[in-house]
């Protein structure tokens, strides 16, 4: 028997649905109810899975959640489990990524806001922070985007844990090749065409929206930007445009297949001014050939029209099928790699966040 | 002895009681308890719930107040409102 579990993290609450041998998903009762739910992972590599759940209680502050149940119980560090150290002056807003390192068994990774990393080395249940990168030249010349100054993306090497790249908005792709003791910017060839001709390509200040790493080729990785969509061949030293041949190459999620090379998904809006799918339809973009051409994908999705966003963590694809949740509360998956789409849910709060696994 | 009246929404913190005592001493033997080491010791005590009244510095978080004697701490001084003997703290979260 196969079980697969999808964790959908809205604005008020998580919602945990299961699947038996491809069957529907089934939504279990909310949990964390009137509790924002940012971040979520499913961490399959011990025998016995962990679900993290980063959660804002509104008034009293954000936390972390570990459940090795599951979902039926959670628990908490007895200590703040993210916290900055005193000298930094600064508090902790929100939890926007954990992903469980694919080479190091026990190490979760946390993208707070603001821009911060943290590292945990118990299984997500306590973390520290990421001293180089706080004390990067570039940090106090990052800027706040429109979701706040977050670091939203956290790409691990699948083999080498000393390399690794993360993403703040509005800072860029910060790369590491010493396990975190030092950061480069790496966003060349990333346009910024709201800045003055011939300045439009600085080193930093991006407002990358997601960034997802090929399943086969480990310097390879997609870019979804404020402004376009952008493939790397070496691990961001250098980025390629991708996204000309898009009806829009605005965006915020990008995925990548978890075991096909070179093919990956967007879910292009109009614009940064309008943020709704363009011609009102959810339309998945897929490439097979690593962002060479594009295929619109929307059989099974509503007809439209619809005007809701899709943001940047609320698609996500794993064996468990391709998934994407929109602001107004649905979430759709396809287990054809995009060919064709089902209704998983509706009605639930704005979705800001997938994950799922098969367990 | 000082005691926190939690609302419901606080509860679930301290195994859904109504209320918690914690121990809180002055500075100095002549020297009335605060509201700051009286979060002092419920930090000791009940660190889940402390956490959630006040940020990793010890700030009470924006949309906390906490009342002592029917007045606003904030007023009386905040974290350095005086504590008479037996007092009780009420907690309250903003309404929204």
């Amino acid at each position: 028997m196969t079980d697969a579990l999808l964790a959908i993290g809205t604005r008020k609450g998580l919602f945990l649905a299961r699947s038996r041998d491809g069957g529907p998903f089934e939504i279990e009762p909310i949990q964390f109810s009137t509790v924002a739910v940012p971040s979520v992972a499913v961490d399959t590599r011990a025998p016995a899975p962990r679900l993290l759940a980063g959660i804002e209680y509104g008034h009293f502050g954000p936390s972390v959640m570990y459940s090795d149940d599951l979902g039926r119980t959670w628990s908490e560090a007895e200590r703040p489990p993210i916290a900055f150290p005193e000298k930094t002056e600064t508090t902790l807003t929100r939890v926007w990524q954990l992903v469980p390192s694919p080479s190091e068994p026990d190490v979760v990774w946390a993208g707070v806001e603001p821009g911060a990393l943290f590292r945990s080395e118990d299984r997500g249940v306590t973390y520290q922070l990421v001293e180089a990168l706080w004390e990067h030249p570039h940090r106090p010349r990052w800027v706040p985007g429109g979701g706040g100054l977050c670091l939203h993306t956290i790409v691990c090497h699948p083999t080498d844990p000393r390399t690794m790249g993360v993403a703040i908005s509005t800072g860029g792709f910060y790369r590491t090749s010493d396990g975190g003791l030092s950061w480069e910017a790496a966003n060349q060839g990333i346009r910024a065409p709201f800045l003055p001709e011939g300045q439009q390509y600085p080193e930093f200040g991006h407002c990358v929206h997601k960034v997802a790493p090929d399943p086969v080729d480990p310097e390879r990785l997609y870019l979804q930007h404020h402004f376009g969509v952008y493939r790397s061949d070496d691990f961001g030293g250098a980025w390629h445009d991708i996204g000309s041949s898009l009806p829009s190459d605005f965006g915020f999620p990008v995925v990548a297949h978890p075991t096909r090379p070179d093919t990956l998904y967007v879910l292009p809006l109009h614009a940064d001014m309008d943020r709704t799918p363009v011609g009102h339809r959810y339309r998945v973009h897929r490439s097979d050939d690593a962002g060479g051409t594009w295929r619109a994908l929307d059989r099974g999705l509503p007809e439209g029209p619809v005007h809701a966003a899709v943001l940047r963590d609320a698609m996500t694809m794993s064996e468990a099928g391709l998934f994407f949740g929109t602001r107004d509360g649905e979430v759709h998956c396809s287990r054809d790699d995009g060919e064709s789409w089902t209704l998983v849910a509706r009605h639930l709060p704005d979705v800001l966040t997938v994950r799922a696994a098969v367990l | 002895m000082v005691v926190f009246v939690l609302p419901s929404t606080l509860r679930r913190w301290v195994s859904g009681r109504t209320e918690v005592k914690v121990f809180a001493v002055g500075a100095d033997r002549d020297s009335p308890p605060t509201l700051g080491s009286a979060l002092e010791s419920l930090r000791r005590a009940h660190p889940l719930l402390e956490e959630r009244l006040r940020d990793e510095y010890g700030r009470i978080r924006r949309h906390i107040s906490m009342f002592v004697c029917g007045e606003n701490a904030r007023g009386l001084g905040g974290l350095d409102c005086a504590l008479p003997p037996g007092a009780e703290v009420y907690v309250l979260p903003a309404l929204t």
